[in-house]
């Protein structure tokens, strides 16, 4: 097919120039060389996997002494924190913390209220015991009273025939009227530090 | 245990024995195939050789995954073109930086088919008119090219094109139709300006 065939080109001559042209035929070591790759690629591929293996059981030894570092590091600052309250006595408590809990308490006798400071560090529950808070003669009169109620001496009380009188009440005279409060506005002025930004 | 062990054993080699002989009855199936698609791309023995044989080594890592075996010649066709047009890629891109051309390319065209057919006195001739051909074969869009090649290997038909592009027949002889269609005018005009 020269320059002036090109103008008359049918179908079936172009097909058979298109595959002339692709007929071309690789050389005698191609199979070969293909055969010795793939041979490689076998090689490769049997190293690979236990290399695999090999990196999978480093990856998973170095997690787990990760992880039992850290357990270590940790374990020193939460055991003696869990040693200090289980050995704390139930009687005594440690200066005033800011996690107390205030409960007042207003005595028979008394003017000021009593302000009693009760800790509230977790306790285990053995040893969490309620506090009760009982003024030592009223601790023996209710002793006393169990006992008689036990021994069955103690029928219908007559209040009066006890000796217990009433307190008597002030006369009005004597009652101080309160001053009047007076309470002066609160003044925010910004804080010092934060005005020039 | 032992028993089982051993039975186990012999079943895995046994599987990689079928393996390793389904595989090379492939290759000694397909190897031309893949080399003269890659060739057809790249015009260049040495390079298609290398290609087809990195798309073997691929497709002998990947064997596994196929689950049709029936279409490896299909999945081996589209990975050597993919690979052939980046490797073409590739070295226009070095050619480039080079600042040369190939001059020798058509040197294996006359190295192949038609040099058979040829005597000393047709071999400008058929230089130049391989050249044309490759031209506008290589001008086509590539998935009318992709058909015009396979069509021009190994004397597919339609229904072999087809199978191996995964594309229905009828589309196979339409774009076989639009590409001898656009050839037949591209070579007709090179031959016009070369006659002028």
């Amino acid at each position: 097919m020269d320059g002036r065939e090109h103008e008359k080109l049918s179908d079936e001559a172009l097909a058979r120039e298109i595959e002339d042209a692709l007929g071309v035929d690789p050389s005698p070591e191609f199979l070969p060389r293909i055969r010795a790759r793939i041979a490689s690629e076998r090689v490769s591929e049997s190293w690979l996997w236990p290399g695999l293996w090999r990196w999978a059981s480093a990856v998973v030894a170095v997690a787990a002494v990760v992880i039992i570092g850290l357990r270590v590091s940790h374990g020193p600052s939460s055991a003696p924190r869990e040693e200090h309250i289980v050995s704390a006595p139930p009687g005594e408590h440690p200066p005033a913390p800011d996690n107390v809990a205030s409960s007042i308490e207003t005595p028979a006798s008394g003017i000021a209220p009593v302000i009693r400071r009760v800790h509230s560090i977790r306790r285990p529950a053995v040893e969490a015991k309620p506090e009760v808070v009982v003024s030592p003669d009223e601790t023996v009169a209710l002793r006393k009273l169990v006992v008689a109620i036990a021994a069955r001496q103690v029928g219908s009380v007559d209040v009066p025939a006890l000796g217990v009188e009433a307190a008597p009440l002030p006369p009005i005279e004597e009652i101080v009227p309160l001053e009047e409060i007076v309470l002066e506005p609160i003044k925010l002025s910004p804080m010092a530090g934060l005005e020039g930004e | 245990m032992h028993e089982h062990a051993e039975r186990l054993a012999g079943s895995l080699v046994t599987a990689d024995l079928e393996f390793e002989r389904e595989f090379e009855a492939r290759l000694a199936d397909s190897s031309r195939l893949a080399f003269r698609v890659a060739f057809s791309v790249l015009r260049q023995r040495e390079d298609a050789e290398d290609v087809a044989q990195e798309a073997f080594a691929k497709a002998y890592r990947s064997f596994n995954q196929l689950r049709d075996r029936t279409r490896f010649r299909a999945w081996l066709v589209r990975m050597t073109w993919r690979m052939a047009l980046d490797r073409q890629r590739a070295n226009r891109r070095r050619m480039v930086r080079e600042f040369s051309v190939a001059d020798g390319r058509t040197d294996d065209v006359v190295e192949g088919g038609l040099q058979t057919r040829l005597d000393a006195t047709d071999v400008v001739a058929a230089r130049e008119r391989a050249e044309h051909l490759w031209s506008a074969i290589e001008a086509l869009p590539e998935k009318l090219r992709l058909v015009v090649v396979l069509a021009g290997i190994e004397g597919h038909d339609m229904r072999e094109v087809s199978g191996l592009l995964d594309v229905p027949e009828g589309t196979v002889k339409s774009r076989l139709f639009l590409a001898r269609k656009q050839l037949k005018e591209r070579l007709s005009w090179m031959v016009a300006s070369t006659k002028s």
